[in-house]
């Protein structure tokens, strides 16, 4: 006699999925910590990808649809061109995409964005905010200066949760 | 089969002078008629009376007859009913018959039965077995292991024992993933399902790839259902927690893909894992193996 009810091989759930959801609640949580210039404040807040990353869009536009960035609406841009991104409070550089986009940090001077990426050395290079993996966790690095030269204020809570002191 | 109860029991009297017990009990013998003419009912009733009076109830010859008659009623009215309480006496029955049969006259009678009913006892659990229902399928599943242990106790139930496990391993599984919460009884129970396979037999590729996947899918739930608005605190104590389960996940899938190299959902797996520990050349390296292994399948 069989079992109808036969052993099945179980499905696994999305990894890359989760690793975009930390990504996503990192971003998101940047719009709480971190003052834009006054110029920034009207309109929609937008968070800029680089690159066409489908799990971190999905997430991001997931997070977009119930959250806002104080009383801004949160809008989520796929970059395909930096020179025709517009207005971006965060821009992310994910590592796949560093050649392609070429240098994000200058092009980016004295506009209000943030900019995160993911690779290490990438301070040096002029982002404000970079992941880095410790320990098997996602982690954050910051630059307290690279923020202040896109005109940005980082809130001393945020300073104290990212890794080492990066200035 | 009712010949065989005459038969039987005409010999046995023969040889054990039970023919005494035959002609003094009255409710024995109509019992004993009514079994022969298939009426259940009456052969049932009779055979109640009769295990009233003190001599009978120890009397090997009469157990047996009480069981044969339970095990006939079992089939004519309760053949559907997954917990009847006919096969149960009768089970009973037969037990006792050997219990009390010191000259071994009707053991293997009784064992004969008892065989029957136990493979009667695993066909249920097999075929009744899921979300809906699983207490009834471990009960009955019960009564078969400790039947067959009884009667031929050389004969392992373990093959049977591991293939029941596994498939009530997956229904806790799909009662957990009907509801997933990040703990759940069902999830538990699943674990505690396949940690009893795995002890008994350590490389089965199916336990140890389940058990791995429950700990990986624990471990992205985790995440998932986490609000956007978590503090970033909270959320490195639920990185903690994620990257112990990928862990406890990792060596379960390693073995599954140790045994069975084949195996394309364990290469995928392991592709998992490494991505959801952030080790992203690792993960890279499974994730060409695996496209490896299904061009290769597609050459063939």
């Amino acid at each position: 006699m069989a079992y109808l009810f036969l052993t099945a091989f179980q499905q696994r759930e999305d990894a890359a999925a989760m690793n975009a959801k930390y990504k996503t609640i990192y971003l998101y949580s940047f719009t709480k910590y971190i003052e834009w210039p006054p110029d920034y404040k009207d309109g929609n807040f937008v968070i800029g990808v680089c690159g066409t990353q489908t799990s971190l869009l999905a997430e991001l536009n997931r997070m977009a649809s119930t959250k806002t960035a104080g009383s801004q609406k949160i809008e989520i841009r796929s970059i395909t061109n930096i020179e025709a991104a517009g207005k971006c409070h965060i821009l992310f550089l994910p590592t796949e995409n560093m050649i392609q986009f070429g240098d994000v940090a200058s092009k980016l001077k004295g506009h209000g964005t943030l900019l995160v990426t993911e690779k290490e050395g990438m301070l040096k290079k002029g982002s404000a905010v970079n992941f880095i993996v410790v320990d098997s966790k996602i982690k954050f690095q910051l630059s307290k200066l690279n923020a202040e030269k896109q005109k940005l204020k980082i809130s001393h809570e945020l300073e104290a949760l990212a890794v080492g002191n990066n200035d | 089969m009712i010949k065989r109860l005459t038969y039987l029991l005409v010999g046995f009297f023969l040889l054990t002078g039970g023919a005494k017990l035959y002609a003094q009990n009255a409710d024995f013998i109509a019992a004993h008629n009514f079994a022969n003419q298939n009426k259940v009912d009456s052969a049932k009733a009779r055979i109640d009376k009769a295990m009233s009076d003190p001599k009978v109830q120890k009397d090997a010859q009469a157990w047996y007859v009480r069981g044969f008659i339970y095990k006939m009623y079992y089939k004519a009215k309760e053949s559907e009913n997954r917990s009847s309480p006919a096969r149960i006496e009768a089970v009973r029955a037969f037990r006792k018959s050997i219990q009390l049969d010191t000259s071994k006259q009707l053991l293997n009678d009784d064992k004969e039965n008892l065989k029957y009913l136990a493979v009667r006892y695993h066909n249920d659990a097999a075929k009744a077995l899921d979300t809906s229902n699983y207490e009834t399928p471990i009960y009955n599943f019960q009564q078969y292991k400790d039947i067959m242990n009884e009667i031929e106790p050389s004969m392992s139930t373990k093959g049977k024992e591991i293939e029941f496990t596994m498939a009530l391993a997956t229904v806790y599984t799909n009662l957990y993933l009907a509801s997933p919460r990040v703990r759940n009884k069902y999830l538990d129970m699943a674990k505690g399902a396949y940690n009893r396979v795995l002890t008994v037999d350590p490389d089965n590729v199916s336990a140890n790839y389940n058990m791995g996947i429950l700990y990986y899918n624990q471990a992205v739930y985790l995440i998932k259902v986490t609000d956007f608005d978590i503090d970033l605190t909270t959320m490195d104590g639920l990185q903690e927690n994620q990257i112990k389960l990928f862990k406890q996940s990792l060596p379960l899938i390693e073995k599954a893909y140790q045994l069975d190299p084949q195996k394309e959902e364990a290469v995928q797996a392991l592709s998992g894992i490494y991505f959801g520990l952030n080790d992203y050349q690792k993960s890279q390296l499974f994730m060409e193996k695996l496209e490896q292994m299904k061009k290769q399948k597609k050459d063939k």
